[in-house]
C-alpha cells in the first residue's frame, strides 16, 4: 500500500505512518493499493477545494501510471467504506522519492469549481461593475450571456465558459476593475474580472 | 519560473498608473517600497515580494485595474494597478 500527500503544488509526498495517523483533516491523501487494484482519493473535511481538485488529477495520473485496471474512489472524510476501515491500522509500504509519481506532468493549478462558482456568485458585486471574467489559475473564463423569446417572453441565460484561444500578450483597459479572493490559506483562488457599467 | 515572469514586469506600468502587485496565481507578490538615506540623499528601492497571510474573503477596490499576461492562451500573471 502507497500513501501520499497531496500537496498545493501538485507534489505527491509518500508518508509512512499507519494510514489512520496520516488523515487529518486539512488533507487530501491518495491511497493506492496494488492487490485490489485501487486508488481512494481521500479528502479531509477542511482540506481546501482547490488540493481536491489537484488531488483528484493527481489520483488520475497515478491511476495512468499503474495502469488503467485501477479504479479511483473519491472518499469524504465521514464517509467512508468498510473497506476503507480494515486498512486504517496498515503501515505504508516505503516509496522512495524517484518511485513517487512525477509530480512534473500534473497540473497543478485550481480550476473554477462549482463550490468556488457559488462563492464567487453569492457574492454581490459593487454598484456600476459587470462580472465579465474570472481567472482560476491559469484559466480564463468568461461569462457568456444567450436571450431566447420562449412564447414573446425574453429569457436571458448566464453561463460561464472557460475561454479557448485568448491572444497573447498584455491585456489592459482602463475601463475594467478587479476582485480578488482569497482562500482559507491565505492564496488567491479566483480573480473576477470586472467592466465598469 | 516565478522569477521569469515576474521580470517580464521590468517595464513601467501604463502612464496614470502604479504597480502595486502581481498575482501569480494562488500566489500575490506586493511591491515593497525600501526607503534608505544616504549622506541626505534618499533612495528608493523597489521590490516585489510574495505577500503571505493575506486576509480570507474578498478584496475590492474602484481604483485599481488588471493588467492581465496571456501566453499561450494561459494566463500567466496579473498585475495590479492603481491610479495615481
Amino acid at each position: 500500500m502507497e500513501v501520499y500527500d497531496v500537496e498545493r503544488t501538485g507534489e505527491l509526498i509518500p508518508l509512512t505512518d499507519k494510514l489512520t495517523d496520516c488523515l487529518s483533516t486539512d488533507r487530501v491523501l491518495i491511497i493506492a493499493i496494488d492487490s485490489t487494484k485501487t486508488i481512494y482519493l481521500w479528502k479531509g473535511i477542511e482540506s481546501p477545494v482547490a488540493k481536491k481538485f489537484i488531488g483528484a488529477r493527481c489520483a488520475q495520473q497515478l491511476r495512468g501510471e499503474k495502469g488503467l485496471l485501477f479504479k479511483v474512489i473519491p472518499i469524504d472524510e465521514g464517509e467512508e467504506p468498510p473497506e476503507f476501515e480494515e486498512i486504517k491500522d496498515v503501515s505504508p509500504s516505503q516509496v522512495s522519492s524517484s518511485k513517487a509519481p512525477s509530480s512534473e506532468t500534473v497540473v497543478s493549478m485550481p480550476s473554477l469549481t462549482e463550490d468556488l462558482k457559488k462563492t464567487l456568485l453569492s457574492e454581490p458585486l459593487e454598484s456600476g461593475f459587470n462580472r465579465e471574467g474570472i481567472i482560476v489559475g491559469t484559466d480564463y473564463y468568461a461569462i457568456i450571456e444567450s436571450k431566447a423569446n420562449v412564447l414573446g417572453k425574453e429569457v436571458l441565460n448566464q453561463e460561464i465558459q472557460k475561454a479557448e484561444d485568448i491572444p497573447d500578450g498584455l491585456l489592459f483597459d482602463t475601463n475594467y476593475g478587479i476582485r480578488v479572493h482569497i482562500d482559507s490559506h491565505g492564496k488567491v483562488d479566483a480573480i473576477e474580472i470586472l467592466k465598469k457599467k | 519560473m516565478t522569477q521569469e515572469i515576474l521580470n517580464k514586469f521590468k517595464e513601467e506600468p501604463p502612464e496614470g498608473y502604479i504597480r502595486e502587485g502581481i498575482i501569480i496565481p494562488p500566489d500575490y507578490y506586493a511591491v515593497i517600497e525600501k526607503k534608505a538615506t544616504i549622506m541626505g540623499k534618499e533612495t528608493i528601492k523597489r521590490d516585489l515580494e510574495k505577500a503571505e497571510g493575506l486576509p480570507q474573503g474578498f478584496i475590492f477596490s474602484p481604483d485599481y485595474t488588471p493588467r492581465i499576461l496571456i501566453e499561450n492562451g494561459k494566463v500567466v500573471a496579473i498585475e495590479i494597478l492603481k491610479k495615481k
